[in-house]
């Protein structure tokens, strides 16, 4: 209650200095006009208008005019591009957002231009992470390009604020795509190696996130196991040990510490236990497959992880 | 004067993430592949007497059902030269029937002396898993040398059973 009261009271006087600090503006009749249009929701004959006012010197040379013509592109975005990930009027209003808060040296509208600035991020953001589900290896860099926009005007709308775990998500996320693609064709190890690098940047970001260090543990692990699938009849022994050398340096120095990592972190976590069991009996090391075998039994009994049904 | 007060009020801010799930472990006893594979290439590479020619070429394993599974399903009526491969699931060694490869798994292990006894007559390649096998009469045995699976053999038990062993056998093999 005390909180909406404070915001309520804020954006009333902030709303009171905005009209207050235009009180001259009347030297800025395009600009104003194209504003009364926004306030009646008629954006595109607005986006006339404030087109009519860039070409004055004296307006666009005032940051307010900017700062309207940001809006009106925004506003134009929410209702007519909203869910295009590719919308030019998005692009066009966080520029006119920028040039405003650059031109803005009194901060008039500093407030609200990094409001709205914060607005087009978190929906670079929201389209970032939704083309995260759904990319494929030809659009892979859309998701980047998507998110770097998205840092940029944070940058902006709130200075210093931490991309920890914004950069963490989104990166998980690209992972998990990489991951997805993989399965789809699991001879392709570029979108593995993909996957992996994507955990461990996030395991860079953030050392304790254990579900990372499981998804690496797991790219890895997993590329063993498809290619000791491809042995055969038609596999010559030579290849049979060669394959195997590749898959003990995939299991042993790759797999294994990052799943004993994830291990560290959360050892009572189901997959983690299991997946060092499997590990381990890939190794033929024995005492610790028995070894995980018990934590499993003893996980289960205390009714702390739930037996995957097959 | 129109300022554009509303827009501080149209601001919704929506930040929203995806569940981050963990990946699926591949479950396959890879160990048990390599076995199988194994298995196959003795046979295929190896030479046995004239009169185990004929017939079904037997494969029998004792206690791994993993290897088992894989043998039959991967390998499992593939020719040995002329004859077909037929993989055996065991709980003991039949009598009646000649087995040219029998793999004792390690959890059979006492079993061992029991087999090479009753089979010192037969041209059965007796394969196993276990250090020190090799001195208690298997033929062949797996080892595992940082995380490859690798062979030892005993050329000279393997001619004693008429069973002459493959270029390629004697090739890849521990010495």
């Amino acid at each position: 209650m005390g909180n909406s009261m404070k915001i309520t009271a804020f954006l009333f006087t902030l709303i009171a200095v905005l009209f207050l600090n235009h009180s001259g503006a009347q030297i800025m009749p395009l600009t104003n006009e194209a504003a009364k249009l926004c306030q009646e929701k008629q954006y595109r004959p607005a986006l006339e208008k404030i087109s009519e006012a860039k070409l004055s010197a004296e307006e666009s040379a005032d940051p307010y005019m900017w700062y309207v013509d940001g809006f009106i592109h925004k506003e134009i975005y929410k209702q007519e591009e909203m869910g295009n990930r590719n919308s030019s009027h998005r692009e066009l209003a966080g520029e006119s957002f920028l040039k405003s808060l650059e031109m803005d040296v009194h901060g008039t509208n500093t407030a609200m231009t990094k409001l709205s600035l914060k607005f087009l991020a978190s929906s670079y953001y929201n389209d970032a992470l939704l083309q995260t589900q759904d990319f494929d290896l030809a659009t892979q860099d859309e998701p980047e390009k998507l998110y770097t926009k998205f840092k940029r005007f944070m940058h902006y709308a709130e200075p210093g604020t931490s991309m920890r775990k914004f950069d963490s998500e989104f990166k998980k996320s690209m992972g998990q795509r990489y991951f997805a693609l993989w399965q789809m064709d699991i001879d392709n190890d570029f979108p593995a190696d993909r996957a992996a690098d994507y955990y461990a940047e996030v395991v860079r970001i953030d050392s304790t996130a254990s579900d990372a260090y499981y998804n690496i543990a797991v790219v890895y692990y997993n590329r063993a196991v498809f290619k000791y699938r491809k042995i055969g009849p038609d596999t010559d022994i030579f290849d049979l040990i060669v394959i195997q050398q590749e898959c003990a340096d995939l299991i042993k120095n790759k797999a294994l510490p990052n799943m004993e990592h994830a291990y560290k972190l959360t050892p009572e976590k189901g997959d983690v236990v299991r997946g060092l069991m499997y590990i381990h009996r890939a190794l033929e090391h024995e005492n610790d497959v028995e070894y995980f075998k018990n934590e499993i039994e003893r996980l289960v009994k205390e009714g702390k992880i739930v037996i995957p049904e097959k | 004067m129109h300022k554009l007060i509303i827009s501080v009020l149209t601001i919704v801010t929506v930040f929203f993430g995806v569940s981050a799930s963990g990946q699926k472990l591949q479950e396959d006893n890879t160990v048990a592949m390599i076995r199988a594979n194994y298995l196959y290439q003795f046979a295929n590479n190896n030479n046995w007497p004239t009169d185990l020619k004929k017939g079904k070429f037997n494969l029998g394993i004792l206690g791994n059902p993993d290897v088992y599974e894989i043998m039959s399903s991967k390998y499992g009526a593939k020719p040995i030269g002329s004859q077909t491969l037929d993989v055996l699931s065991l709980s003991e060694v039949p009598q009646q029937i000649t087995l040219h490869v029998l793999f004792i798994d390690k959890s059979r292990k006492a079993d061992l002396p029991k087999y090479v006894r009753e089979l010192k007559d037969k041209s059965t390649l007796i394969v196993t898993n276990w250090e020190g096998a090799l001195s208690q009469g298997a033929h062949i045995n797996f080892k595992n040398i940082d995380g490859s699976i690798r062979f030892e053999l005993n050329k000279q038990a393997m001619e004693d059973k008429k069973i002459t062993p493959g270029v390629k056998i004697l090739q890849w093999a521990i010495q």
